[in-house]
């Protein structure tokens, strides 16, 4: 029954997506605006069917519907209700439910925000948007269903994946497929902004909420996804260059580069076709991301012939790639930029060698994904791309942005007059040198490191600089204190400071990286209760192992106390077998943040025998607390970014009501 | 004799840890004030505990060289996990091996080269600088260069389109809507205004 009903809205909804895309575009050519008003309505038709269906798959999960296959796949009788969530989405056909519910929810918004004021992009936006959601919506249909029954119906569901069964999965994957998801929307009005010609900057200023809200989704699912790497898979490290966390990371690298980019159009008219460009990578990248962790085809070119979506997805990705770039071709004429550049030395001309690094380190992370299925495919040897290689690449690349991240903030629109430029740099390069030789200090050696910790309390300096000068010259104008004048920066400029604020966010992430990558200390033993080791300046004493029995899981507890030269504290990290996943047993990480040192006390047990005798990987990761600190104020920077400002004038004017202190104001 | 006290810090680098935590609270107006000459003093200070700081690694204990081969080998049953640290039974069983043949005073290479004929290349964490993999570190260094020939094109284009820029149209649109330029006039204003007012 709840099959049934199911894959009936799955079905009308797709003919609903599919008449949608069809009357919009119709409806703009042969110019019959019911046609393009039908479209609208289609889209928050699509919208209900969807959410409808996902309510019914969510009660099928909830009432342990176990004739559904992809309820047996993902759940259990035992399962706790919030991973009975988790497991709407921890499976292909419910992802990509979510994936089409999401672009469904964001497209209506689309439609009731933008229908009168972008009237003439609007039925290609729908068109595009519409077009995608077919797509996602035929797949859910005709490939890969979550309704599909099972037959006999099993008396328990096989459950899900005890690694996913973790609170960083229950919010890692949503963010980063709406991520995803939402980078839809700037393509959307990009592709008709190509269509109609309309190549001006109206769709940059329509898009540039739904552009940074991409961003922040991308950024919270990119961090959470670290976070619960970091908690969850026990090799003592956050980012392993995976290839699942590559296809994650690099629309997040072209949206940057893009929210970046754009700013230069909207205040020069210049870059025209390199914003065109990026937000269709962007938009492809998205689509690749979602493909790679579904297809299988990273695993090897063999398991993504068998896969069933995976040529769906080649052929979408192919097509979408091949119209985009047409339409960009065919209007190239008209993306002349409205300016030259003025000088080397300006804002614009750092945002141009911005784009640049950040397209290197897409191409390059994208050959080391690919390359692999390149070696298979010519040489019939699967060859493996690690970590390694992308630290010697990326690292490089990555250690540039930060360092041109301080400059780009010094440099005025047009040109800079370099006297201005070197005023700037004295005192923030002072600084930064000032740190710099603190760290040399107290142990940093490698040229990389010093660099690195240069580059970052340079970009740090920088935008602490900024805010600043704008307080004090607040302060005056305002006639307020010092920390009030602080606070009014964001209100003076919400965009830009918000965005300096996410600087001073990734600077202090990159801290975090250099600590945890160059001073990791890490030691792998096998101990009997009562022998102890010693990792950097901790002793770690093995005491002993419990063992412990839940309902569907069983849980063995080893007891360490680590002690310093300061204090002491106990460690009980744990290894869990599940029911159902006896082949699998989990280790459960114990992470302790010591104060002030700063320094994560990381202990996994490996394995244990019989005789009371375990193995652990014990790791010091110094300064990790400050990745989640720059992560979130990247995050706030983001929000305050984004917030909208007051209401503009068009919808002062569509409500009939004047709004006089925003124009004044 | 204060290079002594710096040589003897070296071994213990997460002790960095405390110091980058204290120089990361936001600068006082005070410290922002540096003069160019202390800049440089500093610099030449760093370029010299740079070169201390070149020294050679000392003998590694059983432990050590087991974990940096375990760190070049990928779990073969992981994504990208290295062998080191990865939980699979195949991966601890790896590591026994590797144990017992450093114990056994085999070579970095051989160790490595005895997982290569067995599990394949795909082993190798880092692809080898050899071979077909060779084309990965070239095409990758072929990007940085094509983005560098990218730059430099632009920069050329700018020098030839210098003239141009100058035209008087263009001051128009510096600032996305007239408010807000406005706002940075005066803000401009206001901040030359303090700056005079703590000069005189």
């Amino acid at each position: 029954m709840t099959a049934n009903i199911g894959t009936a809205l799955l079905f009308i909804a797709f003919v609903a997506a599919l008449y949608s895309a069809v009357a919009a575009v119709l409806g703009a050519r042969l110019r019959v605006p019911e046609l393009v008003v039908s479209a609208r309505n289609a889209v928050i038709a699509v919208a209900v069917l969807v959410v409808l269906a996902a309510l019914t798959l969510m009660y099928a999960f909830v009432t342990h519907d176990f004739s559904l296959k992809y309820v047996v796949a993902q759940s259990t009788r035992s399962q706790p209700w919030p991973y009975l969530f988790s497991g709407f989405y921890g499976g292909q056909a419910g992802s990509l439910l979510y994936w089409s519910l999401t672009l469904a929810l964001l497209s209506t918004a689309v439609v009731l925000i933008h229908f009168r004021a972008d009237r003439q992009l609007i039925p290609y936006v729908i068109t595009v948007l519409m077009a995608i959601e077919s797509f996602i919506l035929m797949v859910l249909n005709f490939i890969s269903s979550p309704f599909e029954t099972v037959s006999p119906v099993p008396p328990d569901g096989r459950g899900l994946n005890p690694l996913l069964q973790d609170p960083g999965m229950l919010v890692h994957p949503p963010m980063l497929l709406a991520g995803y998801v939402s980078v839809s929307i700037p393509f959307a009005f990009a592709l008709a902004a190509l269509i109609t010609g309309q190549v001006d900057s109206r769709w940059l200023k329509a898009t540039r909420h739904w552009a940074l809200l991409a961003w922040l989704f991308l950024s919270l699912g990119n961090l959470l996804g670290a976070w619960w790497a970091y908690h969850v898979l026990g090799w003592g490290g956050y980012w392993g260059w995976d290839p699942v966390e590559n296809a994650a990371i690099m629309p997040w690298f072209a949206m940057t580069a893009y929210v970046h980019s754009v700013l230069v159009q909207e205040r020069r008219g210049m870059l025209k076709v390199w914003n065109m460009v990026l937000i269709i990578v962007a938009f492809n990248l998205a689509i690749f991301g979602t493909f790679v962790v579904r297809s299988g085809i990273l695993s090897s070119v063999h398991s993504f012939a068998v896969s069933e979506i995976g040529p769906y997805f080649f052929g979408f990705l192919a097509v979408s790639l091949i119209v985009s770039l047409t339409l960009l071709l065919l209007r190239l004429p008209q993306l002349r930029d409205e300016h030259n550049f003025d000088s080397m030395l300006s804002r614009e001309a750092s945002f141009l060698f911005n784009n640049l690094l950040f397209v290197s380190v897409i191409l390059v992370t994208f050959l080391g994904v690919i390359f692999p299925l390149l070696s298979e495919a010519i040489q019939g040897r699967k060859i493996n791309v690690g970590a390694p290689f992308y630290q010697q690449v990326n690292g490089p690349l990555l250690l540039a942005i930060v360092a041109l991240m301080g400059l780009g903030m010094l440099v005025p629109w047009r040109r800079g007059a370099m006297r201005a430029l070197l005023r700037g740099l004295r005192t923030t390069l002072g600084v930064a040198v000032l740190v710099t030789l603190v760290a040399i200090v107290l142990g940093a050696r490698s040229p990389w490191t010093i660099l690195s910790v240069a580059a970052c309390a340079f970009a740090f300096v920088v935008a602490m600089r900024e805010f600043h000068r704008t307080a004090l010259a607040l302060m005056r104008a305002q006639q307020t204190v010092y920390p009030a004048a602080l606070l009014a920066v964001f209100r003076y400029n919400r965009r830009r400071y918000g965005g300096y604020l996410v600087h001073v966010g990734v600077a202090i992430m990159g801290i975090a990286i250099i600590g945890s990558s160059f001073f990791q200390t890490e030691r792998s033993v096998s101990m009997r209760p009562g022998q102890s080791v010693e990792v950097g300046q901790y002793t770690v004493a093995y005491q002993g192992l419990t063992t412990w029995n839940e309902p569907g899981k069983q849980r063995t507890i080893a007891s360490l106390l680590v002690r310093s030269d300061s204090q002491s504290f106990e460690v009980a990290p744990q290894k869990v077998v599940y029911a159902n996943w006896e082949e699998q047993p989990i280790s459960e990480v114990v992470i302790k943040t010591v104060y002030p040192q700063l320094d994560d006390v990381y202990v996994v047990m490996a394995a244990f025998g019989q005789d009371g005798a375990a193995s652990f990987h014990i790791f010091v990761n110094p300064l990790v607390a400050f990745l989640w600190l720059g992560g979130a104020l990247l995050v706030i920077g983001g929000l305050i970014s984004w917030w909208p400002e007051a209401a503009p004038v068009r919808v002062g004017a569509r409500t009939g009501r004047l709004a006089p202190g925003t124009v004044s104001s | 004799m204060q290079f002594y006290g710096t040589v003897g810090e070296r071994a213990h680098g997460p002790r960095f840890a405390k110091g980058a935590k204290q120089r990361h609270t936001p600068p006082r107006p005070a410290v922002a004030k540096a003069r160019s000459l202390a800049a440089l003093a500093a610099f030449a200070l760093a370029v010299m505990c740079l070169q201390l700081g070149a020294h050679p690694i000392g003998a590694q204990s059983i432990d050590e060289q087991t974990a940096a081969i375990a760190k070049q080998l990928k779990c073969p049953v992981c994504q990208n996990i290295p062998v080191a640290y990865s939980q699979s039974q195949l991966a601890e069983e790896m590591r026994e091996v590797i144990r017992d043949k450093v114990a056994q005073g085999e070579s970095e290479e051989a160790i490595i080269q005895y997982f290569v004929d067995r599990y394949g290349e795909d082993v190798l964490l880092e692809p080898r600088r050899e071979g077909f993999s060779l084309l990965l570190w070239v095409s990758s260094i072929g990007i940085l260069l094509f983005g560098a020939a990218v730059v430099a094109v632009v920069l050329w284009n700018w020098n030839q389109s210098r003239p141009a820029a100058t035209s008087p149209a263009s001051a128009a649109t510096d600032s996305p809507t007239p408010t807000a330029g406005k706002l940075e006039e005066i803000f401009e204003e206001e901040f030359a205004r303090y700056k005079q007012g703590k000069r005189s």
